[in-house]
């Protein structure tokens, strides 16, 4: 039995017989006799048959039908386990449970599968903090463990019923345990916590407090091995300011490769610091002035300065030592330098830098100071006019120049993009899906619009961006969508999922009606 | 099933109950949809097909809808076997698939003289449709009571070699082994006791450290089973009635419906237990007559994707009248006739586990060999102590949770607190159907 009965087996003669049945049972009654019959008058038995197993059989029938009803419960544990934190927050409504559980289900084919409505609506109800109902807890926590995408909103929507309903399954580790709202109570925790939950205690303290967290980082830096020390500096790419420069600035004679890496590739994303005016005037050194508009002498010496400011000589294949100085230099110089020094705006630098890479040699797919110019745009975007970003992706498109725009300003490029003609290629679902939505009703038209037009030309290409329209388009473009697929008479397949995408709009038109941002 | 001349077409639930397991019929319903029928057709009460299987020929399936009986030449122990039941099911489908014939095929024609030659219940083509002969009847009713009766002698002679050999043998028996016995358990017409013992490994397997304990305690029941058959001459109709359940003797829902005690409620909709193999679905739904205080339960059979017959909400107060089958409590019922949903409810009948556990013990006292209990329990909390998955009364008893159940959102849904809780038992562990948590019913 599996539970313990109440009373002792040895004490019932019901108990000590079948014991004794089930051991002659076991070696079979070929090799042992069965125990003394009960001599109870059985109503059933063999017919004055002598046969031991007919005996046994017998006996065992009626005694564990006596046992089985005779069946007491075990005892409880005297310990119960705590119960959950009880959930305050309003519950969310019937409809967004109810349009939950669909797209959980499975049942209604959406391109991006469960996960892209899931995550969708999660987040929607993680800005509104609801509750949902217990019963789908289990669900969600599953979803999240083979979608770690989610894990955030997740971590929010749960609420303290899912946090302690993770402690019950080694895969949910990741919702269990308090989050750290509670700074006071993570702060002195952070110098004892395993290894794998510092970046994150340091992280939420980071984001309530950046001073704070630098402060914390400090506070063990001397301490921590060398691989901590750099999973936790990377941390500072939270609210990175030029607050934070000192300490990186420091960081640069780390003894960890790995820790200096960490600080230069931070440094280069604040073209205020000491290291960007270092770079700067290193390349100040090299301009030579009356041969061309752009043109720069050799890097002959790499000093250790120089090493300090994490140059290299570990160039890229195809890529000559000196040229990839050249392009750790201009990567690293404010982007202010070119217009203040040299007197070109950002559309000319980039024209000149892209021309540059056409004279030279054909085995290099781009000039070293076009792909310098690419670096320092992309990680002083968030310091730098936005001409910069605009002047390259006219140049060279690429989906992490769109992602480094605000909002309104990605539509409107992908827009003049879309509108000077661009060939179908998968990729090009990637441009879509760096520019956050719901898009605006003209990107929202012009991406459709292609597709409509290119017809089974961009077959490829629409198959990565169908995922992305489904997550991307405004809901109110569903009109759109509808007469999109209505159109496609002779193209079954192409219907079909374009109808999937019309679900899909329909969906989330429901959940942001549900959870009015 | 409705009494079945031929030419009456037949729905695909009357097929499917024919099936000697679920795996058949699902096995069946595959074959029905395969493009491996050739030259099927009817004629008469003959249905006829030729099915490509896994051997070279294509086996040869013959059927005539008057008993029905069928023939097939595959090696299958099972009867029908699932080539016959596909056949069934293609025809019944109605989609033109079995043209009309004016003659049977050769192979057919020549199965219906060899059968009008033998002497046993023949049965031809050529019989005119007529209403049921009694004589014939009660024929058949004595053969089939003599094939049962030879399946028992047969049954009774492989439990004493198991337990002459020790159950520490059998347990190492492969799955085969049982699968072999079970099928002959089908061939003496004796499909639930087959199941029982197709069911032996799984059960071996589950109960750990306890096989043996529930291995004797199965065979043991099994015997029972012989005892009362070579009894049933003098058996009450109650306990004939549960024997015929064990065995797996089915009862003809018009027999029900004519016979049955009827009992006119508000039953309360308090469990549902689906279950889904291959590609038949079956449902257990629970009740609780509101005024009666009496426990039913309706079995319901689908095919996969169908809908079932009874697809009640949980929580819902439904006004019906149900007829019950013979036997003891509790018992299987089927609603009669109109029903309708006059509310909903989100209460459960719940008692503590000791008043639920007497319950239990006066059922199996008119019933030893039923294994299956509506169990509702009031306050119990989920936990788990030392791996072991337990529902407990904070402070007092405590009831193992069957392997399979939904664990998670059952302790999901209480946090820890107390819940009301409806389950089945089997005597040995709880599967939870039901919870009451925060006033709210939900199915698990």
């Amino acid at each position: 039995m599996t539970a313990p009965a109440k009373v002792p087996h040895s004490t019932t003669p019901a108990e000590t017989t079948w014991e004794g049945l089930l051991s002659t049972a076991l070696v079979g009654t070929a090799r042992r006799p069965p125990p003394p019959s009960l001599a109870l008058d059985f109503a059933v038995g063999p017919d004055a048959s002598e046969d031991a197993a007919a005996l046994l059989l017998t006996e065992a029938a009626v005694l564990s039908a006596y046992r089985r009803a005779g069946r007491l419960p075990g005892e409880a544990p005297r310990n119960l386990p705590a119960p959950a934190v009880p959930d305050d927050r309003p519950s969310c409504s019937t409809t967004a449970v109810e349009v939950l559980e669909l797209s959980l289900s499975g049942q209604v084919p959406i391109p991006g599968g469960v996960a892209l409505l899931a995550g969708q609506w999660l987040e929607a109800a993680a800005r509104v903090d609801c509750r949902i109902p217990a019963r789908l807890l289990p669900r969600l926590l599953e979803l999240g463990s083979i979608n770690p995408g989610l894990q955030a909103a997740l971590r929010t929507v749960v609420g303290s019923r899912g946090r302690w309903l993770a402690g019950f399954h080694d895969r949910w580790g990741w919702a269990g345990g308090e989050p750290v709202e509670d700074l006071e109570a993570a702060t002195p925790r952070f110098p004892v916590a395993p290894r794998a939950e510092r970046p994150a205690i340091l992280e939420a303290v980071r984001r309530a407090d950046t001073t704070r967290g630098r402060d914390l980082l400090a506070s063990t830096w001397t301490s921590d091995p060398a691989a901590e020390r750099a999973a936790l500096l990377a941390v500072l790419a939270v609210e990175l300011s030029d607050g934070d420069e000192p300490f990186l600035e420091a960081a640069l004679d780390d003894r960890s490769a790995g820790v200096r890496q960490v600080a230069v590739d931070l440094l280069a994303r604040l073209p205020a610091s000491r290291r960007a005016a270092r770079m700067a005037e290193r390349l100040r050194a090299l301009v030579r002035r009356g041969d061309g508009p752009l043109s720069f002498a050799p890097l002959e010496e790499l000093d250790a300065p120089g090493r300090r400011d994490g140059i290299n000589d570990a160039a890229p294949a195809g890529i000559g030592v000196l040229a990839w100085r050249l392009t750790q230099l201009v990567a690293g110089t404010p982007l202010s330098f070119w217009p203040d020094e040299l007197g070109l705006a950002p559309a000319e630098t980039v024209e000149l830098a892209a021309a540059d890479g056409a004279r030279a040699r054909s085995s290099v797919p781009r000039s070293p100071l076009l792909l310098g110019l690419e670096s320092a745009i992309l990680a002083q975007s968030h310091r730098a006019d936005t001409a910069w970003a605009v002047a390259l992706f006219a140049h060279r498109p690429s989906a992490a120049l769109i992602a480094t725009m605000p909002p309104g300003l990605a539509a409107e490029q992908l827009i003049g993009l879309l509108g000077r003609g661009l060939s179908p290629a998968p990729p090009v679902a990637e441009l879509f899906a760096a520019c956050p939505g719901p898009w605006p009703e003209p990107l929202g038209r012009a991406v459709l619009d292609r597709y409509r037009q290119l017809g089974v030309k961009a077959t490829l290409e629409l198959q990565a961006a169908l995922p992305v329209l489904a997550a991307r388009l405004d809901p109110s473009a569903l009109p759109l969508v509808e007469t999109w697929g209505i159109a496609l008479t002779d193209d079954q397949g192409l219907r079909r999922r374009v109808q999937t995408l019309g679900h899909a709009l329909s969906l989330r038109a429901v959940i942001q009606r549900e959870f009015p941002s | 099933m409705t009494e079945v001349m031929g030419g009456t077409r037949w729905t695909v639930d009357d097929v499917l109950k024919l099936a000697p397991d679920g795996s058949s019929a699902g096995a069946a319903r595959r074959l029905s949809l395969s493009p491996v029928w050739s030259q099927a057709g009817s004629s008469g009460s003959l249905l006829w097909g030729k099915c490509q299987g896994s051997a070279r020929e294509p086996y040869q399936v013959t059927i005539d809808l008057n008993e029905p009986s069928f023939r097939c030449t595959c090696p299958s122990r099972k009867h029908p076997c699932k080539h016959g039941l596909a056949l069934l099911l293609l025809w019944a489908e109605g989609d033109g698939s079995v043209a009309e014939e004016a003659r049977p095929a050769d192979f057919a024609a020549e199965w219906v003289q060899r059968l009008a030659a033998g002497p046993p219940g023949a049965a031809g083509a050529a019989r005119e449709a007529a209403p049921p002969d009694p004589e014939a009847q009660a024929k058949r009713l004595a053969q089939r009571i003599e094939t049962m009766s030879a399946g028992i002698d047969e049954f009774e002679r492989w439990l004493f070699d198991l337990v002459r050999l020790g159950l520490a043998t059998a347990r190492h028996q492969p799955f085969a082994f049982w699968d072999a016995a079970a099928a002959r358990l089908v061939d003496a017409q004796m499909p639930g006791l087959a199941e029982r013992v197709r069911a032996i490994p799984g059960l071996i397997h589950a109960a750990a450290g306890d096989w043996a304990d529930r291995l004797l305690a199965e065979l043991a029941r099994g015997y029972l089973a012989v005892s009362a058959w070579r009894r049933r001459d003098v058996l009450p109709d109650d306990v004939l009635a549960d024997l015929r359940v064990v065995l797996g003797w089915s009862r003809r829902v018009d027999e029900v419906l004519d016979r049955g005690e009827r009992v006119t409620d508000r039953w309360a909709v308090v469990g549902l237990a689906r279950e889904e193999d291959d590609r038949l679905q079956s449902q257990r739904t629970w009740l609780f007559g509101q005024t009666t205080g009496r426990v039913a339960m309706i079995l319901d059979f689908a095919a996969a994707g169908a809908s079932l017959a009874v697809a009640e909400v949980l929580g819902s107060l439904v006004e019906a009248e149900v007829a019950l089958y013979p036997g003891s409590e509790p018992r299987r019922a089927l609603f009669t006739g109109d029903r309708s949903v006059v509310g909903s409810t989100n209460e459960l009948p719940a008692a503590d586990v000791g008043a639920g556990l007497d319950q239990v013990a006066t059922w199996l006292a008119a019933n030893p060999f039923a294994d299956r209990f509506p169990l509702a329990l009031a306050g119990v909390v989920p936990v788990v102590d030392a791996s072991r998955r337990l529902v407990v009364e904070p402070g007092g008893a405590a009831l193992p949770l069957a392997a399979g159940s939904d664990w998670l959102t059952l302790l999901a849904l209480s946090g820890a607190e107390p819940v009301d809780l409806f389950a089945e038992w089997n005597g040995f562990v709880l599967t939870p159907l039901s919870v009451r948590a925060e006033g709210v019913l939900v199915s698990l």
